[in-house]
């Protein structure tokens, strides 16, 4: 009777162990989701902030071009009522964000390409520098996006594992979304003969 | 704890082996050699010569400042971005301390039969301030891309080095130095789980139940070490100038890039 006492509660101290740690790994795990998330949030901010001063220089040069700005202007504020909560990070949300920046993406790209169509624009020293600062931020957004997607990969496994995943769902541990590929995001390898 | 390092241990060693096998056939960038060193031609392009002067500099600036500026000329980018493929290099070599993330990669593709010369110059996150995008940009457009032009390699790549070291000069790094509170953290686990093992010992002792916990396995990102593997051809031997090792440093996209 008595040694059926302490059995029962060693295993009760080894499932609340079990338990407790399960748990531990799964908040800091979803701790480094939140804090790419934040990188994530950062560099798209970047890109933010350089509309305004991009938009004005290039208007200076190609008065005529007024849809463009128009276009990237309103990207902008619509990406701007976006919100993700850091804590949730759902996949619905997820993609919200990721179609409202991708329509910043695809109207900078527009905006870029007619610049291609003033050479004195070109030449502008401002403007090559918003154009390296643009670049870098691309290239950051495409770093942190995929360092991202590797934190909310491997806490998605954490949590979707058995038995682990009945820590998760006892303590209501969801699963996050993950950036999908942009349209013309990736470049297609050009076939060369 | 053992369960979950030694799972981590098989997780590690699976992934590089699908990392491997996939990096076969798609784009990987290439592994360190073997030992480390900061110029790193697998084109084959410089001399012996300059690159022996050229990681002399490097690992000198390296060992006063801690700040390491990695140079990797690639006769393929494989499909992939330059900037895309710099920033995979600075973060899987782990260039610059792990502390300070104070590293830059100046990747050249030269003009060959696989296309039109690239050079692409990463900036670990640490520097970012100290080397903004612009100015890197400036570099490549004023000193790389003009000696590239007339096939002046060499001088392209020491002169952005020391254009990149002048600007890295702007900012002081700690060589090394740990926050308390991870430190903290650590011993109180160690204690805590001295404590759960002894009333777990007595308990089943007494009882003669119960197995050890089974502890998760840890959480710390494991980015999987590709295996030495990588075609060395053309590596001339570089300087034994004691280059002390890439300390783990991150790269978030930093730099700029261009094309001749």
């Amino acid at each position: 009777m008595k040694k059926g006492i302490i059995i029962l509660i060693a295993a009760i101290v080894v499932i609340g162990i079990w338990f407790m740690g399960g748990y531990n790994s799964m908040v800091s795990s979803e701790e480094k989701v939140e804090a790419a998330w934040s990188q994530v949030e950062n560099v798209y901010q970047r890109r933010m902030d350089l509309i305004p001063n991009l938009v004005a220089t290039v208007k200076g040069y190609a008065e005529h071009e007024s849809e463009t700005f128009e276009n990237v202007i309103n990207a902008r504020s619509k990406a701007t009522q976006v919100t993700v909560s850091p804590e949730n990070l759902s996949p619905e949300e997820l993609s919200q964000f990721n179609k409202a920046q991708g329509e910043i993406s695809s109207a900078l790209g527009r905006l870029m390409m007619i610049t291609e169509n003033y050479p004195d624009l070109k030449a502008n020293q401002n403007f090559s520098e918003l154009q390296a600062q643009l670049e870098g931020t691309e290239n950051r957004i495409t770093t942190e996006r995929m360092k991202f997607n590797e934190c909310a990969k491997e806490y998605n496994t954490l949590i979707r594992k058995f038995p682990r995943s009945i820590i998760a769902s006892v303590f209501g541990f969801e699963r996050k979304g993950y950036f999908e590929a942009q349209e013309g995001a990736q470049n297609a390898p050009v076939v060369e003969f | 704890m053992f369960v979950g390092t030694k799972l981590k241990v098989v997780k590690a060693v699976l992934l590089a082996t699908i990392l491997f096998i996939s990096s076969i056939g798609a784009h990987a960038v290439p592994v360190p050699p073997v030992p480390q060193r900061l110029v790193n031609d697998f084109a084959g392009i410089l001399s012996s010569k300059e690159i022996h002067s050229l990681e002399q500099r490097l690992v000198a600036y390296d060992d006063t400042t801690s700040t390491q500026i990695a140079v990797v000329i690639v006769p393929d980018l494989e499909g992939m971005d330059a900037a895309q493929y710099a920033t995979e290099i600075g973060e899987e070599w782990g260039v610059g301390s792990g502390e300070s993330n104070n590293g830059v990669v100046v990747l050249v593709k030269p003009k060959n039969d696989n296309g039109s010369g690239e050079v692409f110059i990463a900036v670990g996150y640490g520097l970012e301030g100290a080397i903004p995008d612009a100015r890197v940009k400036r570099i490549i457009n004023n000193v790389m891309i003009p000696r590239f032009v007339e096939n002046d390699y060499y001088g392209a790549i020491a002169g952005a080095c020391e254009a990149l070291i002048k600007l890295a000069d702007g900012e002081e790094f700690e060589q090394y130095g740990n926050s308390g509170s991870g430190e903290v953290r650590f011993y109180l686990t160690i204690v805590i789980t001295i404590l759960i093992l002894i009333l777990l010992a007595k308990l089943s002792r007494k009882g003669g139940g119960g197995t050890s916990g089974n502890g998760p396995g840890g959480n710390t990102r494991h980015r999987p070490r590709m295996p030495y593997t990588h075609y060395g051809w053309g590596g001339n031997s570089g300087s034994r100038g004691g280059f002390g090792g890439f300390g783990g440093g991150s790269f978030g996209g930093g730099g700029a890039g261009g094309k001749w």
